[in-house]
């Protein structure tokens, strides 16, 4: 079997894992990133299409009846399929509070703490507050609405430059507008010696000593930290395939977690046998945004708006909501194959069956280019979902809805509903689907925005990480992922991502100087990974 | 009561293994040799029958669901054939079916409103035979109305104009966007 040892191995190349493996990469560390997914070449790979073959491809879920969540897995994990909004978590977020009173964040990890990493984040994704004259129609719209009820609404963030308006952002951007990990940290760490692997899964971790009776250093210089922990890593990325699969495993001294919500938390599942002392928060706490939507005729004198011209998310949120009913609520919009695939919508009083399919169907379909505008509120939920794993440790999720989240499903809908009557709209009754067609239940949650199943917590009892990301227990082994953020943020949560990924690297790296440099004759070298690896395997 | 036998593909297949495999069961190459003509001379045109049989069944149920016209349901209906999805497997269960609901005249032969009536029956029909009506519905809204088999065409019936042509400037935004945008919280678009 094939064993390479280096310094840090990240797993995952989404918004976390990307932001460390450049910055330990730049740091002189011997880096090495092994992604589940495939290799991903933003101008030759990505389509402007609305094939579920493709999307299927890159884009992944598990679901329950009462949540759905959707990740990637793919080189830059959902960067290069998100809508590019990029927003600081507001301020209120961070001092949410457990239903038995503890404080959701760690002591000292607020926005004002956030912040400068935040600053470093922006920088690096380029992200610019959207311009009015780029507002797509949908998002005016939006505007006009809270102009007439007189409720403040913000041209939204974004990482993108030169937006042409195609979109088909959720499929990836076909001319390299959108600002992806494939144009930033992942390139930076590799110009910087990284070597990054695709389709390499690291399926379990285990420690390599006992690090309860040899206790790590917490700080040292970085040669003298012992190779700590072991992965088992399968793929055709790192080893010739054999019988059918392909093994190889991977030694470091630390190592980052960066597979995502759903990921990371999979990953350590598996691995529990081998960390015992992982704390019980592990796979609980999972948030995900409360996402909850209604969509409205508007009303006949007004201007169209419109589903599909423009960048994905139509440029406009409110944060009036937030200290009122703890959420912030924005416009959306969605091609045909995610009205199609996702809802069903119909008049109020109209019988459910009536619009499902045929011509009242098709007279819906017309009217939802121009006439139909959808919100959605994003709310400061509880961690109430959890990630298990199956027999096979594969994730699956669970969310029991409480009494709690009952009435914040009502009460969101209900404030949604009440803008669009009091603008003069006319809201839409809807059924939402499961991937088989049938309706699900209400209330069902469905986003992207998962956090929180690895979460930060002084407590071990109550977080898996600390407030630097390493796990309880495991020094050296890191969370760099959305499964630390340890509460729902009520806005996209990718900037937090970054800046909580950059605020880990930098502290790990002042603890454990590594003493070398980055290679300059590898600066800049273009083409795949593998033909530079540094790393030297050898037979065990 | 289906007025017509359907066989499908995979049924028309297994006849023909089991008729190719009967000479080799009996040791007689002359039975063999004439149930192998018998085999070729009459399986396929069973065979093509059913699938002339499961397209015009599937014609109808794809224009029922769909407003796809008459004689234009052939980019839509290739995803009945497609092996990305499970419903690829079951569709003959799906003709046979609509034509057993659909009783002796079959279901393509019904009235729009009895076809309609018979989807909608399906689609909350309790079980497996509920989800095989429910997925088919959504594939065939799909492969219609998002073209998933040609992501250029379009949907003209819902103003899709597919992704071949970038929207034109003046489609992305109105002119005068003031004129919609009111106050804000922040100077950025960050909450505070």
């Amino acid at each position: 079997m094939t064993t390479i040892e280096t310094d840090a191995l990240v797993v995952g190349s989404g918004f976390g894992a990307a932001t460390v493996a450049a910055r330990l990469a730049r740091a002189g560390w011997r880096v090495l990133v092994l992604e589940k997914g495939p290799r991903l070449d933003p101008l030759r790979d990505f389509r402007r299409t609305q094939s579920p073959a493709y999307l299927r491809r890159y884009l992944k879920s598990t679901s329950s009846r009462t949540l759905g969540l959707t990740y990637a897995e793919a080189l830059g994990g959902a960067s290069g399929f998100y809508e590019m909004v990029s927003l600081r978590a507001p301020s209120i977020a961070f001092t949410r509070t457990d239903p038995d009173g503890h404080a959701v964040w760690p002591g000292g990890l607020d926005r004002r703490a956030l912040d400068p990493y935040y600053d470093v984040a922006e920088r690096e994704l380029h992200v610019e507050q959207i311009a009015p004259a780029d507002v797509p129609r949908t998002g005016l719209v939006f505007a006009r609405m809270l102009r007439e009820l007189g409720h403040r609404g913000e041209r939204a963030r974004y990482a993108v430059r030169d937006c042409v308006g195609s979109g088909f952002c959720i499929s990836g951007c076909v001319f390299g507008a959108k600002q992806t990990l494939l144009d930033s940290y992942l390139p930076q760490a590799e110009r910087a010696g990284a070597v990054i692997l695709c389709e390499s899964e690291v399926r379990t971790i285990s420690p390599l000593t006992d690090l309860v009776a040899e206790p790590s250093p917490r700080t040292a210089a970085l040669p003298a930290v012992p190779l700590r922990y072991e992965a088992e890593v399968r793929g055709p990325g790192l080893a010739p395939v054999t019988r059918g699969e392909c093994a190889a495993r991977v030694r470091a001294r630390f190592v980052f977690l960066g597979a995502g919500t759903v990921g990371t938390a999979a990953l350590l599942l598996r691995s529990r046998p081998a960390l015992p002392r992982l704390s019980s928060a592990l796979g609980r706490h999972v948030s995900f945004n409360g996402s909850t939507k209604v969509a409205a005729l508007l009303p006949n004198d007004w201007p169209d708006a419109d589903m599909y011209a423009g960048r994905s998310h139509p440029g406009i949120v409110s944060y009036d909501f937030l200290d009122s009913h703890g959420l912030v609520v924005t416009a959306g919009k969605a091609l045909p194959i995610q009205a199609v695939a996702g809802v069903r919508l119909r008049f109020p009083g109209e019988p459910p069956a009536l619009r499902r399919f045929g011509p009242p169907h098709a007279e819906m379909m017309r009217l939802f280019r121009r006439r139909v505008l959808a919100l959605a509120a994003f709310g400061l939920t509880a961690g109430d979902a959890r990630i298990d794993i199956d027999a096979a440790g594969a994730p699956t999720v669970s969310l029991a809805v409480n009494d709690e989240l009952e009435r914040y499903a009502r009460g969101a809908r209900a404030l949604l509903v009440s803008l669009f009557e009091r603008a003069g709209f006319t809201p839409l009754e809807a059924e939402w689907l499961d991937s088989e067609g049938g309706v699900l239940p209400e209330p069902h949650f469905s986003t992207a925005h998962q956090l929180g199943s690895c979460r930060m917590a002084d407590d071990p009892a109550r977080g898996v990480v600390d407030s630097e990301g390493e796990a309880h227990g495991y020094p050296g082994l890191f969370v760099c992922d959305g499964s630390a953020i340890p509460g729902a943020l009520a806005v996209n949560p990718s900037l937090t991502i970054v800046a909580h990924a950059e605020r880990v690297a930098e502290r790990v790296i002042r603890r454990f100087p590594s003493g070398r440099m980055p290679d300059p004759s590898r600066a800049g070298a273009p083409g795949a990974a593998a033909t530079r690896i540094q790393l030297v395997p050898r037979k065990v | 009561m289906n007025a017509q036998p359907v066989l499908s593909r995979r049924r028309a297949l297994g006849w023909m293994v089991a008729a190719a495999a009967l000479p080799l069961a009996s040791g007689s190459g002359m039975i063999g040799c004439s149930t192998m003509r018998l085999a070729g001379g009459l399986l396929p045109g069973a065979a093509r029958g059913a699938r002339r049989r499961a397209d015009a069944v599937l014609g109808a149920f794809c224009r029922t669901v769909v407003p796809v016209a008459p004689g234009q349901e052939a980019p839509v209906m290739r995803v009945y054939d497609d092996a990305t999805f499970p419903l690829a497997r079951r569709v003959p269960l799906l003709v046979r079916d609509l034509d057993a609901r659909a009783g002796e005249r079959g279901f393509d032969r019904l009235s729009a409103a009895e076809q309609r009536r018979i989807v909608v029956a399906g689609t909350e029909a309790r079980g497996p035979i509920g989800r095989i009506y429910r997925g088919a519905v959504l594939l065939t809204q799909a492969a219609f109305y998002a073209s998933i088999y040609d992501d250029e065409a379009g949907c003209p019936a819902i103003d899709w104009p597919g992704a071949g042509a970038l929207p034109e400037p003046e489609e992305l935004t109105y002119p005068h966007p003031e004129a919609f945008l009111g106050s804000a919280s922040g100077a950025d678009g960050n909450p505070s």
